[in-house]
């Protein structure tokens, strides 16, 4: 989640700190989220955003997996512009140029990439054929990134981390609260956290998203709020214990943010074996 | 047996209590009658019904989306402008002591309802118009997240005219707009060189009209702002929709990161966010929760002079400017709203 909210605000211009992101500066002010677009051969490609300025055209693969995504990258270059007019964005006649997005630098052939962590750091910017973007880009760098804002879809259809399933699904859990609640599966929870890109996220991804959730409001439910969150005919709701009162929202907010912090620590060893269940080769990337 | 059942009973009403205030003013240089009020009340697009009534139930007449209160304590003295499914407009004949309570009550406990908050672009706008002037001015802040006993509150309200009584006072409250949120202006129209309306318009979209000659001015006045408030929201909505930026806050006054997450934390006061804290320093925090006026989602990052909101989904975006507006008078101070580096709700 951070690097999609380090990567999407790069669009955007924040006036509290003054922080214009780079794609903006270089005049990229309109972008799509994983759209699908064609080769001239009607090869399928989905980066996760493509943007459009009056100079030229953007694709930007987000990973946070520790592989090469030079292949992936270099397939995007094939992208036949013309399709751009299909999603609303500006339409040219070369290929696009090809950014990496990543929290930690790891080799992605002869593209540009940037690693948003917490200082944005630029490297092989010279491969960006776009002048005003290779301008903007060199002048952000060594930015913090570390206070952008957050964006509205909090779970992601790639692995996540405990820790990151249960901050992305905490103001959904609160939802369950509200009076005469008729409660929530946990496919709709997982929908509501991928919000736009519910749509973007296959079926074997989804099913694996909605057993970690699952997996996380059970203990929730039994270690940190016994009494007032249940499981029944197949929807999360208030228990008994629940009552509209500020006292009993406060002491939920709490038992909520022990939940956060308690899977920093106890399901750390459990996540990393999850994530790599057949070791790093073993896995077989969706995106 | 009620006697509103048209719009034009309704109109015949306020007429009266224009005039007769008009009357008691040319006799007595006083106002008898009660002060003719409306509320801007965001509806959330449910139904009338649904909403329910401040006072007993609502009866329609002859024109539609038009509405008559039927009691049981007050009949016949609250009218619903609800021709615009977003944005409605209540008015009332009654007190303000009896009328603010009754239409409190109503928004705060039925979901859906929330007051229209209006950013002080919103209320010094017919600044902007020939026949309007600036007539008085309200400031408030109250520094709700300070200690009670540190708490630096500010209050001023000051009507004022083109004389000047007092040297100075014009650079006192152009100073006090500049670092604190304004609760409410009070405007005069001049119409053929006499005042042919004066009204207060409050942040939470309460509008007292003072003096008034005719009733359609009036609430051509009225439905003005209601419609650039309905604007303004639909201009939000489309931009969440549409982009993934954040709304952005500048405050004027810094505040206490901790009071803060200690308040939102509890689901209390009229931000109406219940807020956990998911991310947290001294100089930044990160919340996620339910805006309670709907029960929608909201992310806030919030540092002690700005603040970020996201409202994931079709969650409404009324908490906006109510974040504004409400956080403003309690503890930010004058607060700026952007989107993408452009003022909103402006």
């Amino acid at each position: 989640l951070r690097l999609w909210r380090n990567t999407v605000q790069l669009f955007y211009e924040y006036r509290s700190f003054a922080f214009v992101g780079p794609f903006k500066q270089a005049g990229f002010s309109d972008y799509k989220i994983s759209p699908l677009l064609l080769t001239p051969e009607a090869g399928e490609r989905t980066p996760d955003i493509v943007a459009s300025s009056v100079s030229g055209w953007l694709a930007v693969e987000l990973t946070s997996r520790g592989v090469p995504k030079t292949r992936q990258l270099e397939s995007y270059t094939g992208i036949d512009p013309r399709y751009l007019s299909n999603i609303g964005l500006t339409v040219h006649q070369s290929a696009p140029d090809v950014v990496s997005s990543r929290l930690t630098f790891v080799e992605d052939g002869p593209f540009c990439q940037i690693l948003v962590d917490e200082k944005l750091v630029v490297q092989k910017s010279n491969l960006v054929k776009n002048g005003a973007l290779r301008q903007s880009l060199e002048s952000c760098k060594g930015t913090d990134l570390t206070k952008l804002p957050s964006v509205p879809f909090t779970l992601l259809p790639e692995s996540m981390t405990a820790q990151e399933v249960r901050e992305g699904i905490v103001d959904i859990v609160l939802q369950l609260f509200e009076p005469n609640s008729s409660g929530k599966t946990p496919l709709q929870i997982v929908e509501q956290g991928l919000e736009r890109l519910a749509d973007k996220i296959g079926q074997k991804d989804l099913h694996t998203l909605v057993e970690r959730v699952k997996e996380q409001i059970g203990i929730l439910m039994k270690d940190f709020l016994p009494g007032y969150l249940e499981f029944s005919d197949e929807k999360y709701r208030p228990a008994l214990k629940w009552k509209q009162h500020h006292k009993t929202k406060d002491f939920i907010g709490a038992r909520l943010r022990d939940w956060i912090s308690a899977s920093l620590t106890s399901t750390k060893v459990t996540d990393e074996w999850r994530e790599y269940p057949t070791g790093p080769t073993g896995r077989n990337p969706s995106r | 047996m009620p006697s509103i059942l048209k719009l034009s009973d309704i109109k015949e009403c306020i007429q009266a209590t224009f005039e007769g205030n008009e009357e008691s003013l040319h006799a007595f240089g006083k106002t008898y009658q009660t002060q003719v009020k409306a509320y801007l009340v965001e509806s959330n697009d449910i139904s009338v019904q649904r909403a329910g009534c401040p006072d007993g139930e609502w009866r329609s007449v002859d024109a539609p989306g038009w509405y008559v209160n039927t009691g049981p304590r007050h009949p016949e003295a609250l009218f619903l402008d609800a021709t615009s499914p977003r944005v409605w407009k209540l008015y009332s004949v009654l007190d303000a002591t009896q009328s603010d309570g009754l239409v409190e009550d109503w928004v705060r406990k039925k979901k859906g309802l929330d007051h229209c908050w209006l950013s002080r672009r919103h209320m010094l706008r017919w600044g902007e118009t020939g026949n309007w002037q600036e007539r008085g001015i309200g400031i408030r802040f109250e520094d709700g997240l300070a200690p009670i006993e540190q708490a630096a509150t500010f209050s001023l309200k000051a009507w004022h005219s083109v004389y000047q009584p007092i040297p100075g006072l014009q650079d006192v409250i152009e100073r006090a707009k500049e670092r604190f949120a304004i609760h409410s202006v009070r405007w005069q129209k001049v119409t053929n060189g006499a005042v042919s309306m004066s009204a207060e318009w409050f942040s939470d979209g309460k509008v007292t009209v003072n003096r008034g000659t005719d009733v359609d001015e009036a609430m051509a006045f009225i439905t003005d702002m209601a419609l650039r408030y309905e604007d303004s929201l639909t201009r939000a909505t489309d931009l969440r929709n549409s982009k993934l930026a954040a709304f952005e806050f500048e405050f004027s006054q810094h505040i206490n990161l901790e009071s803060f997450a200690s308040m939102t934390a509890k689901g209390i006061g009229d931000m109406k966010l219940w807020l956990v804290e998911i991310e947290g320093y001294s100089d930044f925090k990160r919340f996620k929760g339910v805006d309670l006026h709907t029960w929608d989602r909201v992310l806030i990052d919030i540092a002690p002079n700005y603040a970020f909101l996201t409202i994931p989904e079709k969650g409404c975006v009324n908490a906006v400017p109510r974040l504004a507006v409400a956080q403003g008078e309690d503890s930010t101070g004058k607060t700026e709203i952007l989107y993408d580096g452009e003022l909103v709700f402006a």
